[in-house]
């Protein structure tokens, strides 16, 4: 059921909020511990059907916000007072939220209902999913493969209907990288569209708070509830955020860049073609044109995002010495984890002054120049959103073959522009995600292109 | 070669993957190398009206014992954070 449509039978007390907590507890409980073992989730939120009845109070005298009654899972490093924001880590596996993100405040103060906690790679660091100290996530819509990462839990608790819409965070493709694995839709605001304050950060110059929905609209409707400016969050930009669903079946005018170089980058060519067709098969019914740019740079984007990541990551691990609370992370964390943060100690000493952070920062400038000038060419970019398919969970594979899952994905994060992943279609049985890419604040155009080219699939 | 499934990691693999994240760096920055000069780097962003408003916020009185039930050690008071043992 679509949540337009949900929405409107809570409002007139066709389904209750109690109701709608129940089913999705009995799904979870039916396939994610047992059953199919998803794996989705690391902690319930035990007083999910009490504020689900306050809900249905609300609901009742007509006062509930416009989240009312839904279900959203939440990814385990953004804090939620009460419930354990372990990060996939044995270093926090105790660590209670203490505050609600401010994501979480707005999403309460709209009444929606904290179903649970989702898993994903430690600390974020990971693009399969399979990092997380507590077990890696299963794909719900290609059993056996990888879900993608980093918010593996987040991704597969939508796709497996265990909850109405979920948060992640995308530092290099942590939201589109899984929803396209999983097919579904994952959005990345905007660089300082949407508070990061109560995020445990990975890399605090990259990371966003965004949303994963079973569609555009729903993706819409979570981003306009957490976007805007927060003074606690002073990389939040004070720009008017305009209401994504008004318009949202609009089809808007637009012309439209593809380039060589996301072909050359994709390792698997059937995923390029597939996207290509659904892309030329979206301009032609909406007579948009098709512009080819040149993204000089844009096969640097990997080598650029995780020296960056690396040195970040160490940073923001810094805190985590077990003294105030938790344990000391080196001793209890698992390999990715060690080698950012072996990698980012060791990269940051005086003597290679220049030599990595300093050299990734001015390519990173670089291509968001590249993108400066491709966004005045046309409105938006498509390029396949995961160049290759989910491997087998536990494959053995290189570090290297491990973060090329996210070349499509992080120059979007570089750049700080906003991007979507929506499903396009499926190769051997593994769902492929088309990539949306538009400039930064132009969500409400990013959400019409993404729905014109959904609508397309669904004929 | 690896799987990326957790585990933990021994003195053995540390040094390893110590060894290895030097050697991602520098094939990376290798790569980098080649494009670094074509632009000079501005470490600031402009940005306007972000200005803040001081504005006085409640503090939520379950906040302390929430912080403290997350302290591994504790005097009544005080949060014991030993310098001594972090090295």
């Amino acid at each position: 059921m679509e949540i337009k449509e949900k929405l409107r039978m809570l409002k007139r007390g066709e389904l209750k909020a109690e109701e709608n907590i129940k089913n999705f507890l009995k799904a979870i409980k039916k396939d994610d511990k047992a059953g199919r073992k998803i794996n989705s989730f690391l902690q319930l939120n035990k007083n999910a059907l009490t504020d689900a009845k306050e809900i249905d109070k609300k609901i009742k005298r007509g006062k509930a916000g416009k989240l009312a009654g839904l279900a959203i899972a939440v990814k385990s490093n953004i804090n939620v007072k009460g419930l354990v924001a372990s990060c996939a880590s044995k270093t926090l596996e105790n660590y209670e939220g203490s505050y609600d993100a401010t994501t979480i405040e707005k999403i309460k103060a709209e009444d929606a209902i904290i179903i649970g906690i989702t898993n994903c790679d430690e600390f974020a660091c990971g693009s399969s999913g399979e990092t997380s100290a507590f077990g890696p996530t299963k794909n719900p819509s290609c059993p056996d493969k990888i879900p993608g990462g980093s918010s593996s839990g987040s991704a597969a608790a939508v796709a497996a209907g265990f909850c109405d819409m979920a948060l992640g965070s995308d530092t290099g493709g942590s939201i589109r990288n899984p929803a396209s694995h999983c097919g579904v839709v994952g959005v990345k605001p905007s660089y300082g569209l949407a508070s990061r304050y109560g995020l445990i950060d990975l890399s605090m110059s990259l990371d966003q708070i965004g949303c994963f929905a079973k569609n555009v609209r729903d993706a819409a409707l979570l981003l306009s509830v957490i976007a805007g400016r927060d003074e606690r969050d002073p990389t939040t930009f004070n720009v008017k955020i305009p209401d994504y669903l008004k318009e949202i079946d609009k089809i808007p005018r637009i012309s439209l860049g593809i380039s060589k170089e996301f072909e050359k980058l994709c390792q698997d060519k059937r995923i390029y073609k597939l996207v290509l067709e659904t892309t030329k098969k979206a301009a032609k019914k909406y007579n948009w044109k098709i512009e080819n740019i040149s993204l000089d740079y844009i096969d640097l984007a990997v080598q650029t995002y995780y020296p960056l990541c690396y040195v970040e990551f160490f940073s923001a691990t810094r805190k985590f010495d077990g003294r105030k609370y938790g344990y000391r992370i080196e001793e209890v964390c698992g390999p990715e984890v060690l080698r950012r943060i072996l990698g980012g100690s060791e990269i940051s000493k005086a003597e290679y002054h220049g030599l990595y952070y300093r050299r990734a920062l001015k390519v990173k400038q670089l291509l968001g120049r590249e993108f400066d000038g491709a966004f005045k060419k046309v409105d938006c970019i498509i390029s396949p959103t995961v160049p290759k398919l989910p491997h087998k969970i536990g494959s053995r594979i290189s570090p290297q073959e491990m973060y090329s899952y996210d070349a499509l994905t992080i120059p979007a994060n570089l750049a700080g522009i906003c991007a979507l992943s929506l499903p396009a279609g499926k190769i051997d049985g593994c769902p492929i995600g088309l990539q949306v890419m538009c400039n930064s604040f132009s969500e409400q155009k990013l959400f019409q292109i993404a729905k014109a080219i959904e609508k397309l699939g669904k004929k | 070669m690896e799987d990326f499934l957790w585990h933990k990691v021994s003195k053995q693999e540390e040094e390893k993957i110590k060894k290895e994240a030097k050697q991602i760096m520098d094939s990376f920055a290798s790569a980098l190398k080649k494009v670094e000069k074509k632009k000079q780097e501005a470490f600031f962003v402009e940005r306007e009206k972000q200005l803040r408003e001081e504005t006085k916020t409640e503090s939520d009185p379950e906040f302390r014992k929430r912080f403290f039930r997350n302290a591994p050690k504790k005097s009544q008071e005080y949060i014991e954070a030993e310098k001594g043992e972090w090295k």
